[in-house]
Formats: structure tokens, C-alpha cells, sequence
């Protein structure tokens, strides 16, 4: 049994900055800003996991980056990442890598963060879903 | 004698050494929502009336990206002067020290030492007070923080959280510290959640929206009551065709984020408690906390002579967010204030 016993879920994913990553010319996936769904920052080693899910398909957890300010990182790069923190104020920028990216419109996004706290036995699971519209 | 609970009693405040304070935890959803900064949070505690101030660091601390908040001289100064400006005074800051940085391996006694000791000085630079402890460090290492703490003159206050009681082992095992040692900078902070005599009315209401079924909300609000949950709660939640949204309350009232127990606990104790936290989920509009019987706990406190801060520490935002309740952060502070005021016999 996984959840979150601190709130902030709702607050997880914006509305805005829902885009393609175009790269070299060439569309390299999507985009979404995130939020940390918590009531505190959190070393980035301490953020076990985040999961995307578009439409129903689960993006892999290795084409997934993070990105605060000017770095960034995968997920398993931020496993050793001791000296920097996600604050609650931060805007983080999560990239997908996706073939082709998506198609404008109206996408169904589910998003979860695993967040390991020092104080509480469980691993603590935000998650949401919302739709979010995709503009060319 | 002490004539409790009497609007308008003069002289009463001169009969108790009770502080009121306000801890910035309160504020953290507007903070998130950026409607309050930092400054507007410490100036909108100033604006009840209060004298000291709490927060936690990993809440509002910029600091980014070091662990131990990297603070600047430029900050430090800029925090000075909000303390004078709002007259107010940093009180207890409520650090952790990460015990789980790693996933694969845990940290070694000696590297959560030097986590808390830079918190123990970043606490320090601001001019707090108190250091509060939590749960997950061990007696060993609370006991090899006590010199430093001596040194630095912080007084050490470890926190009794639920799932935790007054009269339990967290409790003693420290305050066997403190006869042991002998020391001055060890202490006990109880949180008045604790003293939760039903499961929050905002946690019901949230698990209703989100779907948890009349007759198993009947049944958990009757198991806590009974205040004995028995260990094969969720596989009898699961018998009754519990959802989501039950198997998620049962949880939480399996693993105690709110618990009960009588209040003269805190008898006991008093001469080791340093500071209080008091903690809330809803003041309702006839100014009374819905979920925990301050009208009993403050009394106590009052007649065995506690010295300290009760801070105003509201957590019912997490179990609101997005919704239209007829209150925000402030308003529930504003009446738990004005309660805590009625308590402790200041003119209201």
C-alpha cells in the first residue's frame, strides 16, 4: 500500500510548458514542468523515482531527465546526487524521450514521485493524473 | 489556584510562564503557492501579537543547491533584520539530518553526526534557540549531539510525534539521557497531535471525496475510538471490499499518523518538556479545535508550571488543497490563537 500522507499532489504538474523537445531539428520527445508534491525540499538522492505515463503508455524510467535550473540529470544519475536539493519553490523541467514526440492536442498524463523520507518507514507516493494540452 | 479559562481575568498572564508562538509550518501552503514569501510568512506570524517564531529549513530555507542550507552572509544579514523589523525571535528550528540519502547502503553514525552539526550551526547563525530532533536518529547518536549543543548553547529538544506517546519509549529512553548525563541541553517537545481524540475531521472528509465508503469509515472511526486497532486491520478492510481510498485510510490508521492518549501524560513529564507544538487539523467557527481537547491540555500545562512556547502549528492544509473550505491558513492560525489566548487567560 503506497501513499502520500503529505498533500501537495495536486500541485505536482503544471498546466503550462506541456511541449515537444525538438532537438537538432528533429523531435526528440516532450516536456512537462513538475513540481516536488511535498511539504518540504528533498536531496535529489532522495527522490527514488518518477513515473510518466501518456495515454496509457508508461515512458521508461531510463528516458526520463530532470532538469533544475542550469542541470541536469536521469533518474539514476540523481541516486548520487547528495549536494543538491529539489526546494518546493523550484520548478523542475521532466524530459521524456519519445520518438516522434505527441501529437498536439489533449494528452491524459499520470505522474507519480517516490520520495524517500529519512523519518517515515514507507517510501511516500504522490501521484496525479490530469490532461494537459499540447500545443504545435 | 489558578482560575481557568476566564475571558478577561487581568493579571492572569502573570500566573503562568506560558508563551504563544507561531511556527511557519503553518503558512507552508501559501509559501508553496508563492503567495507568501519567506518575509511575509515571519511578518504575518508578527501581525498576531506573537514573540518567537519556529520554521523547518528544508521548508523555507533557500540554500539551494547545498544540504546544509550554504547560507550567506548576505542572508543572514537579510534575516536579522526581518527579526527586528517584526520583533520577533527565531525559537526552534525543526531540522532532520538524512538518515536514508542512500538508497543502497545507510549512513554511518559519524556522517549523521556531521550532517547535525552543520544544521546544529546553520540554526545557530539565525539565532534560533532550540534544536528539534525527530524519531529516526538514534538514542547514540541524540547523545553524541548533546556536547556540541552544550557548546554552541542550542538546547536539544527531541519531538514526540504520533505514533508516539508521552509514556512511551522514545520518551523515556531520552529523558534517561538526560538523568544519565546529566545535562542541560536535552529535552522533550510533545506534539499535541498526540492528543488526537478522533480521527480529523478533515482526514474523513477527504477520504469521502476521494471515494471511501460510508460503512468502513464507520468502522475505522469506531476501531480508532476503541483507541486498539488490531494488526490485521487492512486484511479486514480488504474482507469488506474496502477501495482505494479505504485501504488508504486504514493505513494510516494502522500505522498511527494520528493517535490518542489522556493527556495526563504530559504530567509526568513536565519538568523535561521544552517547548510544545500545537499541532491542529481544523479550528472550527466557534473557535475550538475540532480534533484535540486544548481546553484540557492547556490547563495542565499551565498548572504544572511549563515554561516555554506553545506553537501554533497547523497541518489541515494538506488534507484541503484545491478546495473551497470557507478558511485559509491564516484564519485557522487567527482562531487558533485566539483560543490559545483564551487559555492561557490574556485579554482577547
Amino acid at each position: 500500500m503506497a501513499g502520500n500522507v503529505f498533500g501537495y499532489d495536486i500541485y505536482m504538474i503544471s498546466e503550462e510548458g506541456f511541449c515537444n523537445v525538438v532537438e537538432n531539428g528533429k523531435v526528440i520527445g516532450f516536456q512537462l514542468l513538475m513540481r516536488l508534491a511535498n511539504y518540504r525540499g528533498y536531496i535529489l538522492s532522495q527522490i527514488e523515482d518518477i513515473k510518466i505515463n501518456v495515454d496509457g503508455l508508461q515512458i521508461a524510467r531510463e528516458d526520463i531527465s530532470l532538469r533544475l535550473g542550469d542541470r541536469s540529470y536521469t533518474l539514476d544519475e540523481m541516486a548520487d546526487v547528495v549536494d543538491e536539493r529539489w526546494e518546493i519553490s523550484q520548478t523542475a523541467i521532466v524530459t521524456c524521450l519519445l520518438d516522434d514526440g505527441l501529437k498536439p492536442g489533449v494528452h491524459e498524463i499520470k505522474a507519480e514521485q517516490h520520495i524517500r523520507a529519512s523519518y517515515i518507514p514507507i517510501t511516500a507516493v504522490s501521484s496525479v493524473s490530469k490532461q494537459l494540452t499540447l500545443t504545435a | 489556584m489558578i482560575i481557568l479559562n476566564r475571558v478577561g481575568v487581568e493579571k492572569m498572564s502573570t500566573t503562568h510562564q506560558i508563551k504563544r508562538g507561531i511556527s511557519l509550518f503553518s503558512f507552508q501552503e501559501k509559501f508553496y503557492r508563492g503567495e507568501l514569501s519567506l518575509e511575509q510568512c515571519i511578518a504575518q506570524a508578527a501581525a498576531f501579537g506573537i514573540d518567537g517564531i519556529e520554521m523547518l529549513p528544508d521548508q523555507m530555507l533557500p540554500g539551494y543547491p547545498s544540504i546544509t542550507y550554504n547560507l550567506t552572509d548576505q542572508f543572514v544579514g537579510q534575516w536579522n533584520e526581518w527579526m527586528l523589523k517584526y520583533k520577533v525571535s527565531p525559537i526552534s528550528f525543526d531540522i532532520y539530518g538524512e538518515t536514508k540519502l542512500y538508497k543502497h547502503r545507510p549512513l554511518t553514525e559519524q556522517e549523521i553526526l556531521d550532517q547535525l552539526i552543520a544544521l546544529m550551526k546553520t540554526g545557530k547563525a539565525l539565532g534560533f534557540k532550540i534544536i528539534r530532533l525527530t524519531i529516526h536518529l538514534s538514542y547514540s547518536i541524540i547523545e553524541k549531539c548533546i556536547p556540541y549543543a552544550e557548546e554552541m548553547g542550542l538546547l536539544l529538544a527531541v519531538e514526540c510525534h504520533a505514533p508516539h506517546f508521552m509514556n512511551g519509549e522514545w520518551v523515556s529512553k531520552n529523558i534517561e539521557i538526560i538523568q544519565r548525563t546529566g545535562t542541560k541541553s536535552l529535552g522533550i517537545m510533545p506534539d499535541l497531535g498526540t492528543f488526537s481524540h478522533r480521527i480529523p475531521t478533515v482526514v474523513i472528509q477527504d477520504a469521502l471525496r476521494h471515494g471511501a465508503q460510508g460503512h468502513i469509515i464507520d468502522y475505522l472511526i469506531e476501531v480508532y475510538n476503541s483507541r486498539k486497532t488490531p494488526k490485521d486491520l487492512m486484511d479486514k478492510i480488504a474482507r469488506m471490499n474496502g477501495n482505494a481510498a479505504d485501504m488508504w485510510l486504514a493505513q494510516r490508521v494502522l500505522i498511527g499518523v494520528w493517535v490518542y492518549h489522556d493527556p495526563k501524560h504530559l504530567l509526568d513529564i513536565m519538568p523535561y518538556i521544552v517547548h510544545v507544538h500545537g499541532k491542529f487539523y481544523e479550528m472550527g467557527e466557534q473557535g475550538e479545535e475540532l480534533n484535540i481537547n486544548y481546553q484540557e491540555i492547556i490547563p495542565l500545562l499551565i498548572k504544572r508550571g511549563y515554561k516555554g512556547y506553545i506553537m501554533s502549528e497547523y497541518e489541515g492544509q494538506r488534507l484541503t488543497q484545491g478546495m473551497d473550505v470557507g478558511y485559509d491558513e491564516i484564519e485557522q492560525v487567527r482562531r487558533h490563537q485566539d483560543m490559545l489566548k483564551q487559555l492561557l487567560g490574556e485579554k482577547a
